[in-house]
This record gives C-alpha cells, sequence and structure tokens, in this order.
C-alpha cells in the first residue's frame, strides 16, 4: 500500500551570525525521512529543543524547509502552495486560547477556512459548520460565541473543528493535550479516536508524555537534537527502547515514584 | 496547626449579582506536612492561595470563621502586621517562572535583594561581602553548582527549569515555614519536573518545611504528598490522606478525576474510549445550587440541589450526599 505521507530527507538549518564575517549553522532538524499510512497515527517524542515543532511547522507549511520533500499521495507539496497544503494537512497548537482570534466569533473563525479553500456559498457553508461542530461534541449555537465566553476544554474542540472542518488527510497535534485538565483530556482523546475511526484520518502527534503516546500512536519516532534516534511500533519502542535517551522519555513519573 | 481555614467564602460582584467564587473552603495544614491541592483549571485554588498571602484586592469579598495562621487570625491584622508574618513566614512560587523574574536584572541582584537584613552582621562595611556569599550559598542548595555564571545571567538566559530554582532560592531565603507552590511544574518536561520536586522534598525533610503545593492532575502530584484536598469549582469536595483517598474516594469526583489520570490510563487497552465527566465545567455566571459537580456527577440524585455539609470522618473529610466507598462500621 502507498503511505500518506511520504517525507524524504527533510531537513533544517538555520543561520546565525556568530561574528562580523562568521556564520554559525544550526541543524535544528537533520534529514529526515518517514512514511504515514492512512488511519494511522504517528507519535513524535523528545525533549525540548529536540526538533519536535520544527518538524510540525515544516510538514504543516509553516516552516520553509532547506531541503528535502513532503509527498502526499503521491503528490510533492511545494512550500509556497499554501492552498494545495492547507486542503489536507491541518494543524491544531498547544495553545488554543492563543491560537483563536478573540475578535471573532466561533462560527466566523470556522467559516474562515472554507471561504479561502472551498467554493461553497453561504449557506452551504453555515451547514458544514453546524456540522463539523457537532463533531467534535459542541451545539450550534455555539457559532455566535466568542472564544472567550468558552471555558479551555471547548476552545481546544473548536481548534480541532477548524482542523477537520476540511476533511482532511492528516492532522498534525502540537502536544495539543498537555495543558489541558485531565477530564478535559480525556474528553478530547476520546474526541481524537472517534474521528479518526470516522474519517480515518491520519495523526502525526507531538507529545512528551509516554501514556497519551501509548493510548493513541501506532508508530512512535523518538527525536533527539533533530535525528532520529529510533522508529518503530509503539509496542516494540516501548517495550524494548534501545537508547538511553529513549528510556528516561519514557519514564514515566508514576513509574518512577 | 500551622494555617487553619475554616468556612472561607469569596465572592466577587458581578453584574448578575454576588457570587461566591469559593464556597465554605475548610483546609487545614500541619507543621511538616506536604499539602497538595488538585483542582482543575478555574475551581479556585489559586484564589485560595493569593487569600492566604493576601494578595486579592477590595473588588473581592472575604469572609471566613477562620483564616489562622499559627494562631494568628490573619483576617484581623493591619496590612503592615499581615506582611510581618506572611512576608517571613510563607513563601510562594508560581507556574511560570520566567515571568515572576525582572528581565532588567542579574539573577544575582534578584537574589540579593530576597536575603533579610537579620542574616548579616557586623558593620555595613561587611554587608555587601555577606549579601553576595549568602547568594552563592543560596544557589548551591538549590542545586545549582555553577554560581558566578548563575549570577552574572538575565532571566531570558535560564531554562525553565533553573528558573524555578531560583524562584524556589529566593523563596527559600526567608527560611519560611510554609511554602505555597502553585503549580510549579506544570509547564515542564517529566524530568525537569521530578528535579524540582526533588528539591522540594529536600527542604522539607531536612528544614520540615511545609508545602502546600497546588496541582491541576492527579498524576503530576509529588509523591511525597502526605495530604490531598480536592476541590472543584469552589468546593472543598474530599480530603484526607494520600494513600486512603486514593484508594478508595468517597467522592464521586475524586472517583472520577482518578480515572481519568494518566496513570489510571496506563492501565487500559490501547485506543479504548476513557471514561471522564460529562459535559464541561460551570462558568462563574452559571454555577449550579448546591453540590456544583451535580449536573455532572453520574451519581446524581435530587438531593443533591442541597450543599451537602462538610463530613469529618476520622482524619478524612467530604461533601456528598452519597459517599462512594464507605463501610458502615459506625
Amino acid at each position: 500500500m502507498k503511505p500518506l505521507l511520504d517525507v524524504r530527507d527533510l531537513t533544517k538549518t538555520y543561520v546565525q551570525r556568530s561574528g562580523l564575517f562568521k556564520r554559525k549553522k544550526i541543524e535544528a532538524l537533520k534529514p529526515t525521512s518517514f512514511t504515514v499510512e492512512a488511519g494511522k497515527t504517528l507519535a513524535i517524542m523528545g525533549a525540548n529543543g529536540s526538533g519536535k515543532s520544527t518538524l510540525a511547522g515544516l510538514i504543516s507549511g509553516a516552516i520553509q524547509p532547506s531541503q528535502g520533500q513532503i509527498i502526499l499521495n503521491g503528490q510533492v507539496l511545494h512550500a509556497d502552495n499554501y492552498r494545495q497544503r492547507a486542503q489536507h494537512i491541518r494543524m491544531v497548537f498547544q495553545d488554543a486560547e492563543a491560537s483563536l482570534n478573540p475578535h471573532l466569533t466561533i462560527g466566523d473563525q470556522l467559516e474562515e477556512p472554507l471561504r479561502f479553500n472551498t467554493g461553497l456559498n453561504q449557506k452551504q457553508r453555515r451547514e458544514r459548520t453546524i456540522h463539523t461542530l457537532q463533531q467534535v461534541g459542541l451545539l450550534a449555537e455555539h457559532m455566535v460565541f466568542y472564544p472567550h465566553m468558552m471555558s479551555t476544554g471547548q476552545k481546544q474542540r473548536v481548534s480541532i473543528a477548524r482542523a477537520i472542518i476540511l476533511n482532511p488527510q492528516l492532522l498534525v497535534a502540537d502536544e495539543a493535550l498537555a495543558t489541558l485538565d485531565s477530564s478535559v483530556r480525556a474528553q478530547i482523546i476520546n474526541l481524537l479516536l472517534d474521528l479518526q475511526s470516522d474519517l480515518k484520518m491520519s495523526y502525526i502527534f507531538i507529545s512528551q508524555s509516554p501514556e497519551i503516546v501509548r493510548h493513541l500512536a501506532d508508530d512512535v519516532m523518538i527525536l533527539k537534537e533533530g535525528d532520529i534516534l529510533e522508529h518503530g511500533h509503539v509496542d516494540d519502542i516501548f517495550n524494548d527502547p534501545q537508547h538511553r535517551y529513549t528510556q528516561s522519555l519514557l519514564l514515566s513519573e508514576l513509574n518512577s515514584a | 496547626m500551622l494555617l487553619d481555614i475554616r468556612n472561607l467564602t469569596i465572592a466577587k460582584d458581578t453584574p448578575t449579582g454576588r457570587v461566591n467564587v469559593l464556597e465554605r473552603v475548610n483546609l487545614q495544614i500541619n507543621e511538616a506536612e506536604i499539602h497538595t491541592l488538585v483542582g482543575e483549571s478555574g475551581s479556585g485554588k489559586s484564589l485560595i492561595a493569593r487569600a492566604i498571602m493576601g494578595f486579592l484586592s477590595s473588588s473581592w469579598h472575604i469572609q471566613a470563621d477562620r483564616l489562622w495562621f499559627e494562631e494568628q487570625d490573619l483576617l484581623n491584622l493591619s496590612a503592615k502586621q499581615r506582611r510581618e508574618i506572611i512576608g517571613v513566614d510563607v513563601a510562594m512560587i508560581f507556574q511560570d517562572a520566567k515571568s515572576y523574574l525582572d528581565p532588567n536584572l542579574t539573577i544575582g541582584e534578584q537574589l540579593q535583594e530576597a536575603v533579610l537584613d537579620q542574616d548579616l552582621s557586623g558593620g555595613f562595611w561587611n554587608r555587601r561581602k555577606q549579601r553576595k556569599e549568602r547568594v552563592i550559598q543560596l544557589l548551591h542548595r538549590v542545586g545549582i553548582k555553577d554560581h558566578s555564571a548563575m549570577i552574572e545571567s538575565y532571566p531570558h538566559e535560564l531554562s525553565e527549569g533553573a528558573a524555578q530554582k531560583i524562584m524556589i532560592a529566593s523563596a527559600i531565603a526567608h527560611r519560611p515555614k510554609l511554602l505555597i507552590a502553585d503549580e510549579p511544574t506544570s509547564t515542564m518536561e517529566p524530568a525537569t519536573r521530578q528535579q524540582i520536586y526533588r528539591l522540594l522534598a529536600q527542604f522539607h525533610a531536612r528544614h520540615g518545611m511545609s508545602i502546600l503545593l497546588i496541582s491541576q492532575d492527579l498524576g503530576a502530584i509529588m509523591k511525597e504528598t502526605e495530604r490531598l484536598t480536592m476541590i472543584y469549582s469552589g468546593q472543598i469536595m474530599e480530603s484526607g490522606s494520600t494513600r486512603e483517598l486514593l484508594d478508595a474516594p468517597h467522592h464521586p469526583y475524586t472517583e472520577a478525576l482518578l480515572n481519568t489520570s494518566l496513570y489510571q490510563q496506563a492501565q487500559r487497552p490501547p485506543r479504548s474510549r476513557l471514561p471522564t465527566l460529562a459535559g464541561t465545567e460551570p462558568s462563574m455566571q452559571h454555577l449550579p445550587i448546591g453540590c456544583r459537580l451535580g449536573p455532572r456527577c453520574a451519581y446524581a440524585r435530587p438531593k443533591c440541589v442541597q450543599t451537602p455539609d462538610f463530613t469529618k470522618k476520622r482524619d478524612r473529610g467530604f461533601a456528598c450526599h452519597y459517599p462512594l466507598h464507605l463501610e458502615d462500621d459506625a
């Protein structure tokens, strides 16, 4: 089977001036290749500064790659073609509070991606918005709400709704569960599982929590300083981590206690 | 008893009338005890901490049968007297440590401000040197070995973990009897969190410092925690010793939080649906009457529209009409 997403030698280097003529190269992400199949979840783990968020930014198009290719369904994604990418790859951020526009109602925010990326008329857009809100467990009434009127969990639901409203094939979640309360986190995990089984979406899931990764992911990739240290099936990596670094990442606070 | 809070109610005026953000909160902390207050965001747990510290502005209406710190009634003291007690015996550290450090001053300068005058001896010509020595000593205590580099650094150069260590260093400069730690590690990665908890546990063990740890999540509490108090939407749901509370929760809320904690989650088969509380937490404008968990509680019955009393049984307390896991051995 052909993979949904095929990443080949993706690299990101930043150049930093460290003197009048001297330049220092910082490799945020060393050449990285991996694939994600349709309907599967890839989790990416790593300590701070290991290049996780750089990778998420590269895949979603927020950061321009220095080298390498991203192939989605056999089509090469171009770094500057946002229309092509925005339809199929969507992103959910850690801080729902900051990623929603406080000046727009929830309805307007959800409509925006439809206005920019589809040819739907106003009535169709409205129907689609209501349908998506219901998918994430909210009500049509929430369309007239402003973000400040909602709780954190509801806001994270809205940002998931904004991500899935274009029926993407791939959802990139960058620490989307990290700041949520535990009861809300369980609700969102249930929601993500339901959406995946209904819509056959793939997830790229960035997280530092081994419990969440174990629960959600099919494959795990361990990043260290921009390098893939290990990559394989969840069970294999969790049961038999090869590197000390991986062991320390998987070491849950509860097990060590 | 180091801290004794009885029936603390904190209200705020809103356009729709006065709202009791905290309702009849009870909290007792003994000497040399680590007590963890667990509640989700917006449950009022930070408000309790701020009420103890006296940070609340006059727009909040505070009422309490008791707000005692070491047998002193904090509510009847003048602002100055209160500051003399709280400023020396109680210290607080916060979630986002970096934002509480002054970006314009070096770490050394900021820590020097925290050094108490009574720790210095001799004439004024000695003081500068002594202050600097004390700062170095404080840095060593929180596990920073390379003190000379740290003293010269500015806050933006520090990692989150290091910034929190600096906060702890300036908090312990007074040798407080009580340290209030308001979600000190919730934005940190697990390894750093462990470091900070180990550091706090060390001060607890060596100096008998009491710690009130405020946490969002049952999974992220210190393993040294002796007592737990659960708060939901401004009401205390349950309190008791950690072991007993986790083994046999009396309150449905404790059970629900336990079920959704990461530890429990790890016991469930992958990709299974997780049990959780239905609905969302109520907003301040639409607080349910009676037990505030009522609308989300799986065990709720009509009687729950009356606020349950805080019942004490041995050293445990709970506020529920229909407690779970309660053996009738009376």
